[in-house]
């Protein structure tokens, strides 16, 4: 029986000799987050102080000769090497995470072209060069830009339709120089209807652009706070006896935070291009100087999910949405407005809708699924299914 | 003795369910040889399976590392660890064996089903597999509900100016208006609600096709794949379940309801007709003094925007075949990605997907 528990420590001491090179390897690495060396600090602070109180209750047990102090020691000793197993281990996917980069999906999964953000994202990043988390974080600006640019489109589709529907004009019929009689048409009045639809894209715009920023400044927390609070804690806790099932949903929240969530972004940046492959490209009408940025979240290979129309070309003739101002002086000067058809208005929207609220949506019922099973597999069962209502 | 006696069953039992194991092996190795004729989707054509390779590879990487603990199990004599590992290969068979289904069902979705479907229907759908057929039944819809707004459009703006007009005289002081065409506001109310609506269904229609443009590049690539890699780890078993039920929901049943709730909304009869295009008000003169001429004006127009045929057709075509079934496809698509996902033990709430509707 003793040699059977000496091969099992055997095995576990060796795994936990092949594992630990790995979180050196870690620290001098560590995604470029100075944080990075702070957290494994803490980690091995907690690990340290743990195995100094079992060691400290096991020499009390031996002077006092208390049986049940010795069993407790013994059991957390045990239970305090699981928590280093599952730190290192969680170490050893963050040191992965932070050396895979995003241009390696293209080649593991056989794809046919990468991300166009990607592909000509600032040196040194170009060609795919950027980590999982980089990656993640470029997906989520261009996507929280394109979005945007719709917003600004949208604003001046409005500002548009305000002026051409509350212009009027007075048309002398020839007696009107003795009794000022006139006719008042407005030419554009039956833009109502447009103007009406027009505010409602705005509004759904709006909530595709919150969404995407909800996202970035998630990620950001989850970059920050959640890696330099949450997982010593988490460890922390694991490792504290009646507090190890709570420890343990901790660390499953954090693997699917830390680890999943910005792997999901870099497919949805892969994907996303594929949107519009078989139903052809869509015209966002630029309207803010920016050249649409952000469209290339759309794009990768031959495929250009976002045609940006310029303001001096159709068919987006018109301005810049600061040049409205003062363009209703004649019925010349209203048709110059050009605002944007209702279906192209409507193709973009729903794009960038199906791209900010639709495949989060899917991002958070894979992360929750898998927070789920990994906090059940750790201890407790913490349910993640909420984190998807943000979206 | 009563020991060594539970030892001989319990090993006796270990060899019966590596026998099952290995038989299971053995019989899927032998149905993958199938993968190499089936057609790759995406393409329609029969390939060098460049996708179904991820799919071995999603299997083979879990295997081996199955395989390596395994060894390690006997090197350190853990029989613990042993039963687990074979659980766990157990799954990975499972996985596999979950794979050649979902491509066993995709060939004959895109070999039988759109020929069914067009003899039920009486119509011709494109050869080229459900994917094809559904994306161009969508192209046909946001074709026509295009058609609608732009024509709702157009009388809008023509409404909109035939009724703003007025007239206005001052003589000796005293001024007069005559608002003579403004009757015609009544119809811009109605007019608005209607494109209000025709706007979601383009929506829809343009949301379905993104949908179906993804799910064709990349479920059966990336998606499902990566959903069968994660499915061979138990911490990521349901995860993995989560994301082959997506993928193969939206690259498989999605055509294949979109197609079947189109083509059998009527069976074999004729649809209705296209709608015809909303008539545009004449000239109204706002100098008319007789108001029974004005009334007959406004009466006969509003006549024609509010014909039986018209209205009928229009309802039919934006609520009934493009809103109505839209939502129908998205719920029927979301009730099996529920319940393939919980067969292959993923318990995941889809109802975030649904607000797309």
């Amino acid at each position: 029986m003793d040699a059977s528990k000496n091969r099992i420590a055997l095995f576990a001491l060796l795994s936990l000799a092949c594992v630990s090179p790995l979180v050196s390897a870690v620290t001098s690495f560590a995604c470029s987050e100075t944080e990075f060396n702070d957290t494994i600090m803490l980690c091995g602070i907690a690990t340290l102080s743990m195995f100094l109180l079992i060691a400290l209750t096991y020499m009390f047990g031996e002077t006092m000769q208390s049986p049940r102090m010795l069993t407790w020691a013994k059991t957390e000793a045990v239970q305090a090497f699981a928590s280093l197993v599952i730190a290192s281990v969680i170490l050893f996917a963050l040191f992965t995470m932070c050396n895979f980069q995003v241009g390696e999906v293209q080649s593991v999964f056989g794809l046919g072209a990468m991300p166009k953000i990607y592909q000509d994202a600032p040196s040194p990043y170009d060609g795919g060069k950027d980590t999982i988390y980089n990656g993640a974080m470029r997906y989520t600006e261009n996507l929280a830009a394109i979005a945007l640019a719709n917003v600004n489109s949208l604003r001046y589709d409005l500002g548009a339709y305000e002026i051409r529907t509350s212009y009027n004009t007075f048309e002398c019929s020839g007696i009107c120089i003795f009794s000022l009689a006139s006719t008042s048409v407005s030419y554009f009045g039956g833009e109502s209807m447009n103007l009406a639809i027009t505010n409602n894209l705005l509004g759904i715009a709006t909530v595709a652009y919150l969404s995407t920023i909800f996202q970035f400044f998630t990620l950001s927390y989850i970059y920050n706070g959640l890696f330099l609070i949450f997982l010593p804690l988490a460890i922390v806790m694991r490792s504290i006896p009646f507090m190890r099932h709570f420890g343990g949903a901790l660390i499953a929240i954090f693997v699917a935070l830390y680890l999943l969530y910005p792997l999901m972004l870099v497919a949805d940046a892969y994907i996303a291009p594929g949107l519009t492959a078989h139903s052809g490209s869509v015209t966002l009408c630029e309207r803010d100087a920016r050249a649409c940025a952000g469209k290339d979240v759309f794009s990768s290979g031959t495929i250009t999910g976002i045609t940006c129309g310029l303001a001096t070309q159709d068919p987006c003739l018109g301005f810049n949405e600061w040049e409205i101002e003062g363009r209703g002086t004649g019925r010349a000067s209203m048709v110059s407005l050009h605002p944007n058809t209702l279906g192209r208005a409507i193709g973009i929207n729903v794009l960038i809708f199906i791209a900010a609220i639709f495949l989060p949506a899917i991002n958070f019922i894979v992360i929750a699924a898998f927070g789920r099973e990994l906090s059940r597999f750790l201890g407790e069962e913490a349910d993640l299914s909420r984190l998807g209502q943000m979206v | 003795m009563i020991i060594m006696g539970k030892n001989k069953k319990a090993r006796k039992n270990g060899a019966g369910l590596l026998r099952v194991l290995l038989f299971a092996f053995m019989a899927l190795c032998f149905v993958a040889g199938f993968l190499a004729a089936a057609k790759d989707p995406g393409t329609g054509s029969t390939s060098t399976s460049s996708n179904y390779t991820y799919f071995g590879l999603a299997l083979a990487i879990p295997i081996a590392i199955v395989a390596i603990a395994y060894m390690g199990s006997y090197a350190f004599n853990v029989p613990s660890l042993r039963a687990v590992l074979q659980d766990e290969l157990l799954q990975i068979l499972a996985t596999g064996a979950v794979a050649l289904t979902l491509i066993g069902t995709q060939a004959v979705v895109d070999q039988y089903l759109v020929d069914v479907l067009s003899a039920a229907s009486g119509a011709t759908l494109p050869p080229a597999g459900a994917m094809a057929a559904a994306q161009s039944t969508l192209v046909g819809l946001r074709n026509g509900a295009t058609g609608v707004i732009s024509n709702f459009e157009e009388v809008s703006i023509q409404l909109g100016q035939e009724a703003s007009k007025g007239v206005f005289c001052n003589f000796m002081g005293v001024g007069f208006s005559l608002s003579n065409c403004s009757p015609f506001n009544a119809y811009r109310g109605s007019l608005t609600a209607a494109a209000f609506t025709t706007t979601v269904a383009l929506s829809d229609t343009y949301a379905q096709e993104y949908i179906l443009s993804l799910a064709r590049n990349f479920a059966f690539s990336l998606i499902i794949p990566l959903g069968l890699f994660l499915r061979c780890f138990r911490a990521s078993r349901a995860a993995g379940g989560a994301l082959i039920a997506i993928g193969f929901g939206f690259y498989t049943v999605y055509p294949a309801v979109i197609l079947a709730t189109d083509s059998l909304l009527h069976g074999e009869g004729a649809p209705p007709a296209t709608a015809p295009a909303l008539p545009l008000m004449g000239t109204c003169d706002p100098m008319e003094a007789k108001v029974s001429k004005s009334l007959s004006e406004f009466t006969d127009y509003g006549g024609q925007l509010t014909q039986y045929v018209q209205a009928k057709n229009l309802a039919y075509f934006v609520l009934v075949r493009v809103l109505f079934l839209s939502v129908l496809n998205l719920i029927i698509t979301l009730a099996f990605i529920r319940s393939f996902a919980h067969m292959i033990g993923s318990d995941i709430d889809v109802s975030a997907l649904a607000r797309i509707s």
